[in-house]
């Protein structure tokens, strides 16, 4: 079925200024409407989107965004909306940015690798300091070095953690707790991460053996892509009181920003489950409009092997984000010949915005429990929900979002709101607006790099050929991203960073 | 009567009197006497083997006894065994006849006989209810109508700001921490009346307190058992930088 722009058009309607409602029928077997959240910046940037791919008549390459939301909003057991979030673009089946819930207690309910993601449990961790931009600026490069040597970066990294076989599974099992035991971590880390660190359904012995070869060395490494090691200074505060409870006191306060998730592990575990629920969805005869959707119903052994598979792949990227925080403190302490403790490194919070989780939601006026799926979208859960740390009840539950390299990032916090209409989810960072490929075609990596100079960001990287990909020219603007949120009132923005130092891939 | 065995037995046990648990021929006939008088896990018929204490393969029936019995202590040492057995024959022994336990003279007696002076303050005497308002209006803690109310708050607030650790632990931090603004804190309770409303505000102030009292303590545990367990490492010669 190809339909023109125009007639596309009348299955979409304006709700507010910022938020539009797909419709029935955008897509065929819609279980329930869409939305997404955009202001006049990204709505453009969307419906062009739209646009071409009306042109081209939907054929090749990866679909709109809009139409797979509507697509995830066929979904079997699906409830609510299918939410597209302002960073929201193309990706595996399900749009990066997009979240959708699925109904525990409906037996059609499926799970989805591709509604979390292949980078399991990608998520973004921040420390503060008590130092401020002028006690870093002099050593700013000697501390960028010092971090790019302690933490290794780039697509095949290895880890200086040394690590056995027995090691990983009990790290897989155990999250932040192996973390702790080992003596990597602090215990207030355990306390300002999501989940506190450890996702108890995880179960080692789902995961192949090809995903724990690939983990293995990796544990404690960045990776390449967008991932990311910054050292950040405080720029705005929005909303001093929560900043406090954050430990954030003035502007220019030095902060350090670790953007990374579970390595080779989680992409093996992520494609170890699309081959094995191809057949289950053969066999229990779930139709889906996309063949990137597969899915498996919750309750099947497909589906609880890889929620079992994902949990343990997201205790990894949290031993991996704990190893490196473990890594980071060791190069400031050897730069101001200090203790971290004196330094007061402590997590702010860790979030993971690529993660199903089993939550309770009203839906409707009742309570349900849910499988939430969050691609590219971050939980912001509001004051007072049991599930957030005891220090953030009161202001909501801290959100980071990274910037793109040499842009600022963004700590919003948890509203009402946000819980009633996104089940408690916001915006991950900033969204790709062109593709890998696009960026490379029509960046010059020599000019990134230089502009980033002139914006005084030290950088360490270990492929200066792919910085282009990127560049904050390949993303949708941050700001407008976590504007949009803003307005909508889906969370609430606390404090600006920028960054004064670059690591990566 | 078995407890006062029992206390005399398990003295025995903890004092580590060796003999008892090394004389063989002791220790397999109290195993006997108390799977036939207390415990009586098999039936009389099936005690056989166990009863044959001069048996040589006493020792298989005995394991297959501890195994039977759910028992932790299967591969401890004979104390352990002993000790937990005695424990489980007072379980049974109790629970036969918990109310001939209920309330025993003798312990009351040597309970109150144990010094402490203020068990023989009347708590109920003008004298003393004057002396707790007194504390009150010189510790500014508000007057409550049951004056024992108003003592557990003036407890609180020696304990809290007054005893030793509290004082030390005031010298200690420098940061006076910012004045909570409570009108301007959301507490999420959506309630008209505004004195109902600031009472409850409160009380959810004083619920995170003790949540995070709760969780310091957590923390302190977890920091305890690392000084057990952690021995981070780093290799430098492992990492390696991807292109």
């Amino acid at each position: 079925m190809v339909r023109t722009y125009d007639d596309e058009m009348k299955f979409l309607e304006r709700l507010s200024p910022c938020s539009w409602r797909i419709k029935k029928g955008f897509v065929p077997n819609m279980n329930v409407e869409g939305i997404f959240y955009v202001n006049n910046n990204l709505e453009d940037l969307m419906f062009d989107e739209l646009r071409n791919a009306c042109a081209q008549g939907l054929v090749g390459g990866f679909l709109p965004g809009m139409k797979q939301i509507a697509n995830v909003a066929a979904l079997p057991g699906i409830v609510g909306r299918s939410i597209g979030l302002p960073d929201v673009h193309s990706g595996y089946g399900f749009a990066i940015g997009n979240v959708a819930a699925f109904d525990m207690d409906d037996p059609n309910s499926i799970v989805s690798p591709g509604g979390v993601g292949f980078d399991i449990n990608c998520g973004v961790r921040l420390l503060r300091t008590n130092l401020t931009e002028k006690d870093v600026q002099p050593f700013k490069e000697q501390l960028t070095q010092s971090m790019f040597d302690h933490i290794p970066v780039g697509v095949g990294s290895k880890g200086v953690i040394p690590i056995t076989a027995q090691d990983l599974e009990e790290a897989l099992e155990m999250g932040v707790d192996w973390s702790l035991r080992e003596g990597y971590a602090w215990a207030e880390d355990k306390e300002h991460c999501e989940e506190f660190g450890r996702m108890l359904n995880a179960d080692p012995s789902k995961v192949s053996l090809r995903a724990k070869k690939r983990g293995l060395p990796q544990l404690g490494t960045l990776g390449a892509g967008n991932h990311y090691a910054e050292i950040q200074v405080v720029d705005e505060i929005y909303d001093k009181w929560a900043a406090n409870k954050m430990g954030i006191e003035h502007k220019g306060q030095v902060c350090i920003m670790i953007h990374s998730g579970s390595r080779g592990f989680g992409h093996q575990v992520a494609t170890d489950a699309l081959n094995s629920m191809d057949k289950a969805m053969k066999r229990d005869k779930i139709v889906t409009n996309d063949r990137q959707l597969a899915c498996a119903r919750i309750s099947s052994t497909e589906g609880q092997d890889y929620l079992k598979g994902m949990a343990a792949a997201a205790n990894f990227a949290w031993v991996n984000r704990a190893s490196m925080t473990f890594l980071c403190r060791q190069a400031f302490a050897k730069q101001f010949n200090s203790t971290p403790d004196d330094l007061d490194m402590h997590v702010i919070y860790d979030v993971s915005h690529n993660i199903a989780k089993v939550e309770q939601h009203t839906v409707d006026g009742k309570l349900k429990t849910l499988l939430v799926h969050r691609k590219g979208s971050t939980r912001a859960f509001p004051p007072h929900h049991p599930l957030i740390p005891v220090d953030y009840q009161l202001t909501g539950q801290p959100v980071l979002i990274g910037g793109t390299m040499g842009t600022c990032s963004y700590i919003l916090t948890g509203t009402e709101q946000g819980m009633v209409e996104t089940f408690g989810s916001t915006c991950h960072g900033a969204g790709r607006a062109l593709s890998r490929a696009k960026s490379r075609r029509n960046l010059d990596y020599t000019e990134v790099l230089e502009r980033l100079k002139e914006q005084g960001i030290s950088i360490r990287v270990a492929s200066p050929k792919l910085v282009m990909e990127e560049a904050p020219e390949s993303y949708k603007n941050v700001t407008d991203v976590v504007d949009t949120c803003h307005a909508a009132g889906i969370s609430k923005k606390t404090v600006k960073l920028r960054p004064i130092a670059v690591i990566k891939g | 009567m078995l407890t006062s065995n029992k206390k005399e037995a398990i003295k025995v046990v903890k004092s580590g009197d060796t003999v008892f648990v090394h004389n063989e021929k002791q220790f397999r006939s109290t195993i006997v006497w108390l799977e036939d008088q207390k415990v009586r896990r098999y039936k009389i018929e099936d005690r056989e083997s166990l009863r044959n204490t001069t048996a040589e393969q006493w020792n298989q029936a005995f394991e297959q006894y501890l195994k039977d019995l759910d028992c932790p202590f299967a591969n401890g040492s004979r104390p352990e065994i002993v000790d937990w057995l005695l424990g489980l024959a007072v379980q049974f022994e109790f629970n036969e006849k918990p109310e001939s336990y209920a309330s025993s003279p003798k312990i009351q007696q040597q309970t109150s006989q144990q010094s402490n002076p203020l068990d023989n303050l009347d708590f109920e005497s003008e004298d003393f209810q004057v002396g707790v308002v007194e504390l009150a209006n010189l510790l500014q803690v508000p007057r409550h109508p049951d004056h024992l109310m108003t003592l557990e708050g003036i407890c609180n607030v020696i304990q809290e700001k007054l005893s030793q650790d509290a004082l030390k632990e005031a010298l200690k931090t420098k940061n006076p921490g910012n004045p909570v603004q409570f009108e301007n804190i959301s507490f999420g309770l959506d309630i008209k009346s505004p004195n109902v409303s600031s009472a409850a505000n409160v009380l959810r102030y004083l619920f995170i307190h003790d949540l995070r009292d709760l969780q310091t303590k957590i923390n302190e545990c977890l920091v305890c058992v690392q000084a057990l367990t952690a021995n981070p490492k780093t290799d430098t010669k492992l990492g390696k930088v991807g292109f």
